[in-house]
C-alpha cells in the first residue's frame, strides 16, 4: 500500500479509494504497472506513464531495455577481494595496476566507493563492509564482510586502513571494533577526518559538531600541506 | 521578553478551541474539577518544552476522538506554536518552522508542581534519574549529547544481549567495543552527577527547613554504580551476569539518588506532609538551578492550595517573592480563597475562571 500514502496528504481518502481501484482494462498493463510501483520513489500514476510509454516503442526496443536490465541483475558480480561490484572476477580498481596496493579503504557500501572515487583523490584499494555493526537492526560481525578483509592483510602488503565510515554510533562501534580485530597485524589504522565541512560556515555549523571540532582542533600547518600522499 | 501574553489551544485535552489571554505575572485559574485547570498549565508547559508533563504518548493528549492538537503561544513579540498531527510534531517561530527542536528547548523554562510529583519518592528509580538527568541537561548540552550516546550504545549492548547466538568469540570482543564507549560516555554522566548531586542537598535543605518552619534534615544521597574511572571494569565484572540475565544489569543507567529525612529513607519514614514539604523543596531547588543558568522560568502551581496547609503556603509565596520567575500561574476550586491566600503577595493577581 505505500504507493497510496504520499497522495492522500495532498487529496485525500477520495483519491486513494480511486488509485487502489484504477481500472486498467488489461491485465498486462495492470501487472506492468504493479511491476514498475515496487521501485524506490515511482508511484502508480508513474508506473502507469512509463508502461504507456514502452507501448509507443518499438518492441525490439523494449525487449533490448527489459534485457539490459535482467542481465544487469544476472551477471553482475561481486569483487571477491573488496566486494565491490564488478562484471567479472576481481572489480575494476582492484584489476588497475596503478592503483596503491598498500593503503585499503573500509567503506560500508558501495556508495561509498562511488562517493569517494568521484573525489580522485584517492589512489588505494577498497574494503566494502556491505553494512555497519548494529545488533538493533540484527546485524552482528558475521553479516558483515569482515572475514575477507582479515584475508586481505594476511597476504601482507598493506601498509595502512584508512575507516571512511559514517561519524554515528553505529560507525564508531564498527570502527572500534575493526580495529581491534586488526590490532595483531602491522598495519596502521587510521579514519577520515570529521568537523566543519569545506567551505562551510560556522554560523551555520550544528553545535555538535562544532563543538567537537574545537575540541578536536588541529595545528595549523596541516591546512597548508594539502598534497596528495597516497 | 517571557511573559506569556496569549495561548490559544485547539483540541488539547478537553479545549476545543479556546484563547486565554495574560495580563499579570500571578494567573489564578479557577473551577470546579474537570473543567480543564491542569490541562491548562499542561498547555503552558508544552509550549515551553514540546511535551506535556503528565502524559508521553501524544495522541492521548488529543481531544478525544481527534488525531492531533495545536498550541500556540504569544512570549511578548514571539509566537510559538506547536502542532501535532498524524503522528508528527512541528515547532514553529514566528511562522517559521524550527529545524530541530533542541533550538527551541531552553529557550522558555518551566516548573511544575503537581500532586503527581509524590511519584518522585515513592515510585522507582527511573523517574529520580529523569529528573536529575533534566537539570544537567538543562545547564549543559554537553552533558545531553553525552546521555544520548549513552543510551544508543545501551541499546545497542541490550540488543547484543538478547540474540546472542553465533560464536561467543564475537559476542565478547563486540561486547568490548560496546563496554568501552557506554565506559567512555558514561564516565562524564557520572562525574557530573556527583558534582550535581554535592550541590543540591544544601539547597534543599535550605528551602525545606524556608517552607515548613522545622528543624528535620533532609538530604539527597547519591548512589552511584561506581567511580567515573571504574566503570569499564564494572561492566566487564558484570559480563556473565549479563549474559544471562541478556540486558546490561549495572551502569549509570541504573543509579539512583535516596532521599533521606533525619537521615533514614524518606519514602517510609516522612509523613505526607514532610513529603510535601521536600518535594517543593526540591522544585525550589530546580528554580533556584535555572536562575542560576540565567533564566527566568514560569511556574506552574497545580492544586498547591490542596496539598500544603496555609501555614506552609504562605511560607511557599514569601520564598517565590525572592524568586526571578517570568509568571506563576495557579489552579484553584475557589477563587475567593485563592484571591484572600494570594493577595499580601500577589496584589494584581488576574482570575481566569473556567467552566463557566
Amino acid at each position: 500500500m505505500p504507493f497510496a500514502t504520499g497522495f492522500v496528504i495532498f487529496a485525500g481518502k477520495a483519491l486513494r479509494v480511486f488509485l487502489y481501484n484504477m481500472i486498467f482494462s488489461s491485465r498486462l498493463i495492470e501487472d506492468a504497472v504493479d511491476a514498475f510501483s515496487r521501485l524506490p520513489g515511482i508511484g502508480r500514476k508513474t508506473a502507469l506513464r512509463m508502461v504507456l510509454h514502452l507501448l509507443k516503442e518499438d518492441k525490439d526496443s523494449v525487449s533490448r531495455f527489459s534485457d539490459t536490465i535482467s542481465r544487469m541483475r544476472s551477471d553482475i558480480c561481486f569483487c571477491p577481494q573488496c566486494n565491490n561490484i564488478s562484471d567479472n572476477g576481481p572489480c575494476g580498481i582492484c584489476s588497475d595496476p596503478l592503483r596503491n596496493r598498500t593503503i585499503v579503504c573500509v567503506v560500508e557500501n558501495i556508495r561509498d566507493v562511488i562517493s569517494i572515487e568521484s573525489t580522485r583523490q584517492f589512489n588505494g584499494l577498497y574494503h566494502v563492509l556491505g553494512g555497519l555493526l548494529s545488533p538493533l537492526d540484527g546485524i552482528g560481525p558475521d553479516q558483515l564482510q569482515l572475514s575477507n578483509l582479515i584475508g586481505r592483510l594476511d597476504q601482507g602488503g598493506i601498509e595502512e586502513i584508512i575507516m571512511a565510515l559514517n561519524p554515528t554510533i553505529e560507525g564508531d562501534t564498527t570502527v572500534y571494533y575493526i580495529s581491534r580485530q586488526l590490532r595483531d597485524f602491522p598495519v596502521r589504522i587510521t579514519g577520515i577526518a570529521r568537523g566543519v565541512s569545506f567551505g562551510g560556515e560556522l554560523e551555520y555549523t550544528d553545535e555538535l559538531t562544532l563543538a567537537r571540532s574545537i575540541a578536536k582542533r588541529l595545528p595549523v600547518e596541516t591546512y597548508v600541506n594539502t598534497e596528495n600522499k597516497n | 521578553m517571557s511573559f506569556l501574553e496569549k495561548i490559544s489551544v485547539t483540541q488539547f485535552r478537553n479545549f476545543t478551541a479556546d484563547t486565554f489571554t495574560f495580563q499579570s505575572p500571578a494567573v489564578g485559574i479557577t473551577g470546579l474539577n474537570g473543567v480543564g485547570k491542569t490541562n491548562l498549565l499542561d498547555a503552558i508547559y508544552y509550549l515551553c518544552y514540546t511535551k506535556s508533563y503528565f502524559q508521553s504518548r501524544e495522541l492521548n493528549n488529543a481531544q478525544r476522538g481527534t488525531a492531533g492538537f495545536r498550541i500556540e503561544g504569544r512570549f511578548g513579540e514571539e509566537q510559538i506554536v506547536c502542532k501535532w498531527k498524524e503522528g508528527k510534531k512541528t515547532l514553529e517561530h514566528d511562522g517559521a518552522l524550527y529545524e530541530k527542536v533542541t533550538e527551541h528547548i531552553g529557550k522558555y523554562t518551566a516548573v511544575m508542581i503537581a500532586p503527581d510529583d509524590i511519584e518522585l519518592i515513592n515510585e522507582g528509580s527511573e523517574l529520580r534519574r529523569k529528573f536529575i538527568d533534566g537539570l544537567l541537561s538543562q545547564s549543559d548540552p554537553f552533558y545531553l549529547e553525552q546521555l544520548l550516546a549513552y543510551q544508543k550504545y545501551l541499546a545497542q549492548r541490550n540488543a547484543l544481549l538478547r540474540q546472542q547466538g553465533g560464536q561467543q568469540q564475537h559476542i565478547h570482543s563486540l561486547l568490548d567495543v560496546y563496554d568501552q564507549q557506554l565506559a567512555q560516555h558514561g564516565a562524564y554522566l557520572v562525574q557530573e552527577r556527583e558534582k550535581l548531586s554535592a550541590q543540591i542537598p544544601a539547597l534543599v535543605q535550605q528551602y525545606y527547613a524556608a517552607v515548613s518552619g522545622d528543624a528535620e534534615r533532609v538530604g539527597l544521597q547519591y548512589r552511584r554504580c561506581a567511580g567515573p574511572q571504574q566503570l569499564f571494569a564494572l561492566l566487564q565484572g558484570s559480563r556473565r551476569r549479563d549474559i544471562e540475565y541478556k540486558r546490561t544489569l549495572t551502569g549509570p543507567h541504573t543509579e539512583d539518588w535516596l532521599f533521606t529525612i533525619e537521615d533514614c529513607p524518606l519514602k517510609s519514614y516522612a509523613s505526607q506532609g514532610q513529603k510535601k514539604s521536600f518535594l517543593v523543596s526540591l522544585k525550589l531547588a530546580h528554580i533556584s538551578w535555572l536562575q542560576g543558568l540565567g533564566k527566568k522560568p514560569f511556574l506552574l502551581l497545580d492544586d498547591i492550595f490542596e496539598k500544603l496547609d496555609r501555614r506552609r503556603l504562605l511560607h511557599l509565596f514569601a520564598l517565590l517573592q525572592q524568586c526571578s520567575l517570568s509568571q506563576v500561574f495557579m489552579t484553584h476550586t475557589s477563587a475567593e480563597d485563592l484571591t484572600q491566600t494570594v493577595h499580601p503577595y500577589y496584589k494584581d493577581m488576574q482570575l481566569v475562571p473556567l467552566g463557566s
